[in-house]
């Protein structure tokens, strides 16, 4: 004797393939009471010769189940954690064959390459000029001699 | 998969491509202390100037930012008296190959070619305008 729970998870589909073929061959001796819905529960059995046992509550429960259409379900690929993993996966590719043809890209640059420099300083000829590098800085300075002196009083803008 | 492929890709393969400009100040540096705090856009810049110049204050006459583009001339005039004509030369990931004139009024100062990395100014040792020293500072942003 199966309890009702036993025939809400069969018809809800929530036993494992042992469970169900196991399920299914107890229905053998049982009444088959509504011709119909047993037609076109049958093609559904894993055990094709059992039948429907008489009660009111699996009928009622067999026609919902069969009656409802079933819930929409998405395609295998579209599953959230497939599509998290094959984003992950194509961004390690991504990651690989831009190190592989590109190594330059993940390689640090020398610190040179972030310092800036003159390279060439040319001033008129009553002026001389001179680089070097700001001390505790990136940064360079063009020190020049003989600019003319502007009294404070001149306006500068 | 494969415009998710592509995006990858052109994001690890594009090259540095954001508009950078360069900004130029005429600054005047002096012991006495002005009247007016030093402006927040040379605190960066006052530790060096301090070290290299030996003046403790600085006073913003004038500055002028403009946008870089390859093979470009641009004047930049950060004051009426002391302006730039700049020639890029050469863009890279790290920095800009300049020619620059400086000008003061009508006649040239100087003609040089910098390297100009981001972030690592140009100071240019201007004249002395009373008790103080005339600076120029080129920064790429």
């Amino acid at each position: 004797m199966h309890s009702e729970d036993d025939y809400n998870r069969w018809i809800e589909g929530r036993m494992d393939e042992a469970e169900r073929i196991a399920f299914e061959r107890t229905l053998a001796d049982s009444e088959k009471d509504d011709a119909e819905v047993w037609s076109r529960l049958k093609p559904r059995l894993a055990v094709p010769d059992a039948t429907l046992p008489n009660a009111d509550f699996l009928n009622h429960r067999v026609a919902e189940a069969i009656a409802a259409p079933p819930a929409p379900r998405l395609p295998e690929w579209l599953r959230p954690s497939r599509l998290a993993w094959a984003g992950a996966t194509c961004l390690i590719l991504a990651t690989l064959t831009s190190a592989w043809l590109l190594p330059g890209v993940f390689q640090p640059l020398p610190e040179s390459e972030f310092l800036s420099k003159v390279l060439e300083t040319e001033a008129r000829a009553d002026v001389s000029a001179y680089a070097f590098r700001a001390p505790n800085s990136r940064g360079v300075v063009i020190w020049t001699v003989g600019t003319e002196f502007i009294p404070l009083e001149e306006k500068v803008q | 998969m494969r415009f998710v492929l592509l995006i990858a890709w052109l994001a690890a393969a594009a090259p540095v491509a954001a508009s950078d400009h360069l900004w130029s100040a005429l600054v005047f540096a002096t012991n006495e202390k002005p009247t007016e705090p030093m402006p927040r856009k040379l605190e960066t810049f006052a530790p060096t100037i301090r070290q290299v110049f030996g003046y403790r204050w600085l006073t913003l006459l004038g500055d002028k930012r403009q946008e870089l583009q390859a093979d470009q001339e641009i004047w930049l005039v950060p004051s009426k008296d002391f302006f730039f004509e700049v020639h890029v030369l050469e863009t890279a990931e790290t920095h800009y190959r300049i020619r620059l004139q400086l000008f003061h009024r009508d006649q040239s100062i100087l003609t040089s070619t910098v390297r100009l990395a981001r972030g690592a100014p140009l100071y240019i040792r201007g004249p002395q305008w009373g008790n103080g020293q005339l600076l120029l500072v080129l920064e790429i942003r």
